[in-house]
């Protein structure tokens, strides 16, 4: 069953990331009164990615292994998820590696950032840093929060354990928090500062092309997916279905409604500057806070 | 009689803490005042769910909900007209947040030790008692916190109110068989208090142009 | 125990002055006479009522209103009769005083005919305030009307309206209301331990908790007493929570000076007395904290009157100091004592409120208030330096005024008990009192006319003024050349804090003027036992 676990698992996050893009960007199209892209529109933009020429700019070991790294660090992450089907992968501790692991992907972009070159890069691996900085915190102390309550460290136990005993304050709490900063942790506007279009020509990305593009696209996508599928698994589980598969459908549908969301989010929003951003952040933080408060009086 | 059940009420008493953390230190000063109400509210909230062991507190609790939770915010939200942002304090936010959490712990452990010199800690209602003056009593540390450190007049204001909610909270653990007139009493000074202390604040506003407490330096010696 | 009689006069002492304040409120400002009127009114009817009570109490019965919540016994006679008599003194003063601060010239204030009106309500809600925590039985109602004296005063303080006032009424405001919320705590504490020996009901009856105040658990005594000490304490000025008395009682408009400094300290002493005094027999350390404290406040107190220029802000210094004299009285425990302690309460509610008013006279005539700016007064104001003289001889204790009477009681109760380092202390603070106000003397009515003086048209003050502090100077010197006059009223009082403290009747506490000048009276000899647990040196 672990095997077919981890299996499902990769399957779904590379198959269903670029599907949740291709949602995202037809909500948008919606909201801005255009008919859009079909939702596989996003397949074949990186399946076009993939046979162009892999042009690049500088001879930095870093900047030719970076989206490769990305990639495979987002994809272990993903292994890692819990996105419905049960029991997890059994590796004790797997929140810590997960952390790990998502922090160490997004590290190789910054990285790569700074070997490019370009000072957009530079400028988008900065702003990637403060972001990244302000944002994880929240993450951490939700995840530790829903540890708290369910006294363990495996994040399938921290979502069967909200099946079991229930919503409760702190739990509600953290998720309140985490939802607030999903726009951060998705790199979506308000907070898609470190891509900002308009002002740091995509930042990170603007020197890849070809197949490193299209490793780097599907890696922040599956980045996106993750953070979605942490926030309806462990915050939001309910209900539970006994068929695994019918369990895998409904995350899915779950976190479809989160991208939708997000997407009008994003769609009538402006960006924040990075000190704004940072405030509202700390503000979120103290929500966070306050969640592992209660759930230290055992609430 | 049944007991009060001791979940609910550390849920209470912990969102009332967090609450006045927020109302001390929330720069937008309408922030603060709704902070407050919040406060409030959790405060009249404690006092109801105490009454189920002690009937008279219902009158307490509706008390406190008129004078707490609806006349001292309104006060506040008037003299907040047109001045919003708060002139900041000496000590920041990182740094005041780690300062309080400590001072609110050393608080806690303290009252929880020694509540005995306050109340009989042998009855059935005990622990909750305990738990009641040690929250209150870090409410009032809150308080004095807000008053001596924060730059702005209508801060300390704020502080002044909290400081008062952590006392009339500990009176429910210290003095359970109290006077409805006696309590009555103590309730309408504090508005009235506040009251006065805000029309002088506009005053101030009025000639000194800020209500920056520093700038209040006429007078030393 | 004294007989407790049911009687109308408690209640009526407290509500004629807030009844006068209601209808000054409400009526008051469509004419221009009827508001003073009614505060005349008001504060005479309190007097009347005070000295009815007085006189009932000072022969043995205590007279009881509202259920035994209001209790007047001969220390809150004492009391009401003091506030009541300085009150309406300081309205005769206040009725000229205040017109001069309405009048259309005065560029200086904000004072309106209209806010006249408000100045009168407050004041005699103020009154009304202070004379209900005299005699108070309840020992939260205490707390209430200490801190509703504290709200009435707030707008006081603050009525000049501008900046400098506006800040010392903030400041008032802000330091006493958390000052009186640990006196809450004391109070609420001492009722909790009452309430579980004697019931809840009865255990917020003042005159019951004194019965079984000996029986509390050490633990809660200490705690207690602190809270009440720095809660009333703060009221009272004494050091180191006196920071808000030097803005307030400079900022205020005289005749509210006067009373705030003449007769709401004394209030907040005498809270005091009544709360913590109900542990003096069984915890011997608390007498000796509050002589402590009361030794620190005088110091202070004088250290910090040396050094101010502006008149009005050494007499607040004055003050704190004196009521740190008053405390070393009361601290020291025996009956001697605490009699001295509460002859000096007097004398300095007299002899303060009389150089409070002297100075506004100044005030008034030259429209000048810093010492630096005055001099050369005493050809055009006669009268006024006679009175003011009188109250700075009066504090500073010199024979022949009151002052000396009471300081000599104090020294001597001191030595009797053996503290003899403060007594020194005592000593050398009267020593620069002395000087404090020898050198403001001179320097405001003697020396050259200084330049703004000669500008103004200084001339005497009006005859409600002067004939005001005449009265207050007459009573400073009849009652140091003649104190056996106040001997039994005093005696009474005091006896009521004795009975708490040696569990005994009161000792035949000897009449400090009775040292072999007096003929007549049997006097007796000072008592060399000391029934109090202080140790001998």
């Amino acid at each position: 069953m672990h095997a077919g676990t981890i299996a499902i698992n990769g399957l779904l996050a590379l198959l269903l990331a670029p599907l949740f893009d291709g949602v995202t960007r037809k909500v948008r199209a919606i909201v801005h009164s255009r008919k859009g892209p079909p939702l596989t529109q996003t397949y074949m933009d990186i399946l076009k990615l993939l046979g162009k020429e892999d042009l690049r700019c500088t001879t930095s070991a870093i900047f030719r292994f970076a989206p490769a790294a990305a990639f495979a660090s987002f994809l272990v992450v993903a292994l890692l998820t819990p996105m419905g089907a049960y029991p997890g992968t059994g590796l004790n501790g797997d929140m810590i590696v997960w952390i790990y692991f998502l922090t160490f992907g997004a590290a190789a972009i910054i990285l790569m950032a700074s070997a490019s070159g370009n000072p957009f890069a530079k400028m988008g691996g900065a702003r990637e840093i403060m972001l990244l900085l302000s944002v994880e915190p929240i993450v951490v102390a939700s995840l530790i929060t829903a540890a708290v309550k369910s006294r363990s460290l495996l994040l399938p136990d921290m979502s069967a354990h909200n099946f079991t005993a229930g919503p409760s304050v702190s739990m509600a709490v953290a998720g309140v928090a985490l939802f607030l900063a999903l726009q951060a942790t998705l790199g979506r506007l308000p907070f898609d500062i470190a891509e900002a279009e308009s002002e740091v020509v995509g930042g990170a990305l603007v020197e890849q092309g070809g197949p490193s593009l299209a490793l780097l696209k599907m890696a922040l996508l599956m980045r996106q997916a993750i953070y979605s599928y942490i926030l309806v698994q462990v915050f939001i589980p309910w209900p539970a279905l006994s068929p695994w598969p019918l369990m895998l459908v409904s995350s899915a549908v779950k976190v479809a409604v989160i991208f939708v969301l997000a997407a009008v989010i994003e769609a009538v929003s402006p960006r924040l500057r990075i000190d704004q951003a940072m405030t509202y952040m700390s503000r979120v933080l103290f929500v966070a806070l306050a969640a592992l408060a209660f759930a230290a009086i055992g609430v | 009689m049944s007991g009060v059940s001791a979940p609910l009420i550390h849920t209470l008493s912990l969102a009332m803490i967090i609450t006045s953390f927020a109302a001390v230190e929330a720069r937008n000063l309408r922030n603060a005042t709704i902070a407050y109400l919040f406060q409030a509210l959790l405060v009249t909230g404690l006092l109801a769910a105490y009454s189920v062991q002690n009937p008279a507190l219902i009158f307490w609790a509706a008390t406190a909900l008129v004078t707490k939770a609806v006349l001292v915010p309104w006060f506040l939200w008037r003299a907040t007209a047109g001045a919003e942002q708060e002139t900041k304090p000496l000590i920041n936010f990182g740094v005041s947040a780690v300062l309080l959490l400590a001072l609110l712990a050393t608080m806690f452990k303290l009252m929880h030790a020694n509540a005995g010199l306050f109340i009989d800690v042998t009855g059935e209602f005990a622990a909750l008692a305990q738990t009641n003056l040690a929250v209150a009593f870090t409410i009032f540390v809150l308080g004095i916190y807000a008053i001596l450190t924060r730059r702005d007049a209508i801060k300390t204001v704020i502080g002044l109110c909290l400081l008062e909610n952590g006392v009339h909270l500990s009176l429910v653990s210290l003095a359970p068989a109290i006077k409805e007139t006696a309590l009555a009493g103590i309730a309408t000074e504090v508005v009235v208090t506040v009251y006065l202390l805000l029309y002088i604040i506009g005053g101030i506003r009025e000639k000194f142009k800020t209500t920056d407490t520093f700038k209040l330096s006429e007078l030393h010696w | 125990m004294p007989t407790e009689i049911k009687s109308a006069l408690p209640a009526l002492v407290v509500i004629a002055p807030a009844a006068a304040a209601v209808l000054i409120f409400a009526i008051g400002r469509f004419t221009s006479w009827l508001k003073e009127a009614l505060a005349l009114a008001g504060s005479a009817c309190a007097l009347v009522a005070s000295y009815e009570i007085g006189l009932a109490a000072f022969r043995g019965s205590a007279l009881t209103s509202f259920g035994r919540q209001l209790y007047a016994d001969s220390l809150s006679a004492v009391l009401v009769i003091l506030i009541s008599g300085i009150g309406l003194l300081s309205i005769v003063y206040a009725l000229r005083y205040m017109r001069h601060q309405a009048a259309p010239g005065e560029a200086q204030h904000t004072t309106t005919p209209r806010r006249l009106a408000v100045f009168y309500g407050w004041l005699m809600l103020f009154l009304s305030t202070m004379l209900w925590a005299c005699l108070s039985n309840n020992i939260i109602m205490l707390y209430v009307a200490v801190e509703a004296s504290t709200i009435t005063s707030g707008l006081l303080v603050a009525f000049y309206w501008d900046k400098r006032a506006l800040e010392a009424g903030y400041k008032y405001l802000m330091l006493l209301t958390v000052g009186i919320t640990f006196a809450l705590f004391g109070c609420v504490l001492v009722y909790a331990a009452g309430a579980h020996v004697i019931g809840g009901a009865r255990g917020l009856l003042l005159s019951d908790l004194r019965s079984v105040a000996g029986g509390f658990p050490v633990a809660t005594v200490v705690l207690a007493s602190a809270f009440l000490i720095v809660g009333f304490g703060t009221k009272a000025g004494l050091a180191p929570f006196h920071p808000w008395l030097p803005d307030a009682h400079a900022e205020a408009p005289t005749p509210v000076s006067a009373l705030l400094s003449g007769v709401m300290l004394k209030v907040a002493i005498y809270a005091l007395v009544r709360t913590v005094s109900m542990f003096y027999p069984g915890f011997a350390p608390i007498s000796m904290f509050v002589l402590a404290l009361g030794v620190f406040t005088l110091v202070i107190g004088d250290i910090m009157a040396l050094a101010q220029d502006d008149l009005k802000r050494m007499l607040a210094y004055s003050s704190v100091s004196q009521m740190g004299y008053v405390l070393m009285g009361f601290g020291i425990g025996t009956p001697l004592g605490i009699y001295a302690g509460l002859f000096h309460l007097l004398n300095h509610a007299l002899a303060k409120s009389l150089l409070f008013l002297a100075t506004g006279a100044v005030t008034y005539s030259t429209g000048l208030r810093r010492i630096s700016d005055l001099g050369g007064l005493a050809k055009k104001m006669p009268v006024t330096v006679f009175c003011f003289f009188a109250g700075a001889l009066a504090i500073a204790g010199m024979p022949p005024f009151n002052g000396f009477q009471s300081k000599l009681a104090l020294f001597i109760a001191g030595a009797h008990a053996g503290v003899w380092w403060a007594v020194i202390l005592g000593l050398a603070g009267s020593l620069i009192t002395l000087l404090v106000a020898l050198k403001a003397a001179k320097s405001v009515f003697w020396g050259k006319p200084s330049a703004a003086v000669s500008a103004a048209a200084v001339k005497e003050a009006p005859a409600t003024m002067t004939v005001v502090m005449v009265i207050l100077a007459l009573l400073c010197l009849g009652i140091g050349l003649y104190p056996k006059a106040v001997y039994r009223p005093l005696n009474a009082a005091s006896a009521v804090v004795q009975t708490v403290t040696s569990g005994q009747p009161a000792l035949e506490a000897p009449c400090p003027g009775a040292l072999p000048v007096e003929a007549g009276t049997p006097s007796a000899a000072p008592p060399d036992t000391s029934t109090h647990v202080l140790p001998r040196r």
